[in-house]
């Protein structure tokens, strides 16, 4: 099992995700792939094997009154080779999560070919880096609008607009408002799609009071042999929120904590019945020092979650 | 590679912009000089490439070799492109060298800006490849005052006695990474032990030392420190 998390190194402020400078700047997918080399080696420091790419890798790649930043990946054909080269030599798996505005089942069609673009986008980036299949690109179902039956199947006409090899980098993940895990198999059993389990969302949205175990294994099931699928681990922030005039609020429910909490994580992982293997992304603020303190923890108070589970 | 003709002139850079980063690499000799002004690339050999290359800017150090103008940092400019090629294709002039087939990175820049004063060099013979942010460049008089953590050392320091804390620097240690701990703070429950780390020597494995609490070195990014030395304490007195 690998754990993972997303994006930001909050150890190291000089480590950049990627090339965020404005376009007057001319930032370049080329400079975001050094900061991807400089973020491997940090991670071969630091034994960790999974980690979700910025989805900003490549600026104004798909953005409509920027033409010259349209060719970044034919740019850079060799380097997007090299950091595929290196991800497998490190043992370090990769993935994207589309970003929020990405909606397949949006009413607006110029709305949906915006992100059929930007997805397309995103596994061409992976293509070119020669990467297998489990280098997955993570999307949710999308908005309700009028009906959730509607929004679903709408999802499904997006889904059909988008490249067939984009089509085999989705994976689907449920959310935490609009569509639990019964509706994103759903939507598997009409198109293929691999799922994501998320705990968290999960245990906000389930109104078929469906067993986190039969949950997580209807989402495993969704994977092909020989693909280690991956699940989304968090737990909700329980601190206190301050509105602007200081009034004391308790924290929304999918506000996720800076750490995970360890316990939590730990009954999760020690209640499960056998199943297939599966790697986490660990979706806390503190990102890679949530991953290292979890991992400490478990060494130290669970080690027979370690050895079941084979924590790399 | 043909670059294209209406390159962008970076108007100096506001001092404000504290985090972007700055990779200074040694230049030593007219030719790669000429190719960084002229053409406005530098070279990087794949296999000495340090752990960071990846920046906003580079900048320039040149050598002895220079002469009247040589040990300091003179020019630095914005980096726009990073390329991996062998070196036939950098230099297609020499194909036929015997690294030729020898991988390196290419670092397209653009225009050199000149400093408003140059960074000497005046402790450090052999400089290799050393990373700093946007604004110790622009306010450095010696490549020492680009060294992140003699900077982030003399703020928390200043921060500590402002607390009225007990504090030395330079503290020489028994045990650790180094015979000498940048900072040692004194207190009613024993002595912290602190190393400062550069942005690219990142030694620890762990966040936490690995030795008793009392005399553990404790070690804290220097990006941080200068970010906000008051955040750093207050981080260092709560988790320890």
């Amino acid at each position: 099992m690998r754990l993972g998390f997303p994006v930001k190194i909050i150890a190291r402020s000089d480590l950049r995700s990627h090339d965020g400078r404005r376009w007057q700047n001319r930032p370049h997918l080329s400079v975001s792939l050094a900061y991807v080399r400089d973020i491997f080696l940090y991670l071969q420091r630091q034994r960790i094997h999974m980690y979700r790419l910025s989805a900003d890798l490549a600026p104004y790649l798909t953005h409509p009154d920027l033409p010259h930043f349209h060719d970044q990946i034919s740019e850079c054909e060799d380097e997007l080779d090299a950091i595929g080269q290196m991800a497998p030599a490190l043992n370090i798996r990769l993935s994207f999560h589309a970003p929020a505005h990405i909606l397949l089942n949006s009413p607006n069609p110029h709305h949906v070919l915006r992100s059929v673009a930007q997805l397309n986008a995103l596994a061409a980036l992976l293509d070119a880096m020669h990467l297998g299949s489990e280098a997955v690109i993570v999307v949710h179902v999308g908005g309700i609008y009028e009906q959730p039956e509607q929004a679903r199947a709408r999802f499904i006409l997006g889904f059909r607009q988008l490249d067939p090899r984009t089509r085999q980098r989705l994976a689907l993940e449920h959310d935490d408002r609009h569509f639990s895990v019964s509706d994103t198999v759903w939507l598997h059993q009409r198109l293929g799609v691999r799922l994501i389990f998320d705990l968290l969302h999960h245990q906000i949205n389930n109104p078929g009071h469906l067993p986190i175990p039969q949950a997580l294994a209807m989402c495993l099931a969704t994977w092909p042999p020989g693909q280690t699928p991956k699940i989304h681990i968090s737990t909700p922030a329980t601190e206190l929120v301050r509105d602007r005039k200081s009034h004391p609020h308790p924290p929304r429910l999918n506000r996720h904590s800076h750490y995970v909490n360890p316990f939590t994580i730990t009954s999760f992982l020690r209640d499960l019945p056998r199943m297939r293997d599966f790697d986490i992304m660990l979706e806390a603020k503190a990102c890679d020092l949530a991953l290292l303190q979890l991992r400490r923890y478990l060494h130290t108070r669970a080690p027979d979650v370690v050895a079941r589970y084979h924590l790399v | 590679m043909h670059l294209a003709p209406d390159r962008p002139t970076y108007p100096q850079a506001h001092p404000a912009d504290a985090w972007i980063p700055v990779l200074v690499a040694v230049v030593n000799n007219p030719t790669d000089f000429d190719r960084a002004r002229d053409q406005h690339w530098y070279r990087i050999p794949l296999k000495r490439a340090p752990r960071q290359i990846a920046a906003e800017y580079l900048a320039l150090y040149q050598t002895a070799k220079f002469g009247a103008g040589g040990q300091r940092i003179h020019y630095y400019a914005p980096i726009l492109r990073y390329h991996l090629l062998s070196r036939r294709e950098l230099l297609p002039q020499q194909a036929d060298h015997p690294r030729a087939h020898e991988q390196y990175f290419k670092l397209e820049i653009g225009e050199l800006l000149e400093l408003a004063h140059p960074i000497t060099n005046t402790r450090h013979p052999r400089l290799t490849f050393l990373y700093t942010t946007l604004e110790r460049l622009l306010v450095a008089k010696d490549v020492n005052d680009l060294w992140l953590r003699s900077a982030a050392r003399q703020k928390l320091y200043n921060v500590i006695q402002e607390r009225g804390l007990a504090v030395e620097c330079w503290y020489p240690v028994d045990m650790g990474d180094r015979p000498e701990a940048d900072l040692a703070l004194f207190g009613p429950h024993g002595r912290l032990t602190l190393y400062i780390d550069e942005p690219e020597w990142d030694e620890l494995d762990e966040v936490q030392p690995a030795y008793e609490a009392d005399r553990s070195p404790i070690h804290l990014n220097a990006l941080d420190i200068l970010r906000d030395p008051e955040q750093a304490l207050r981080n260092l007195i709560q988790n320890h």
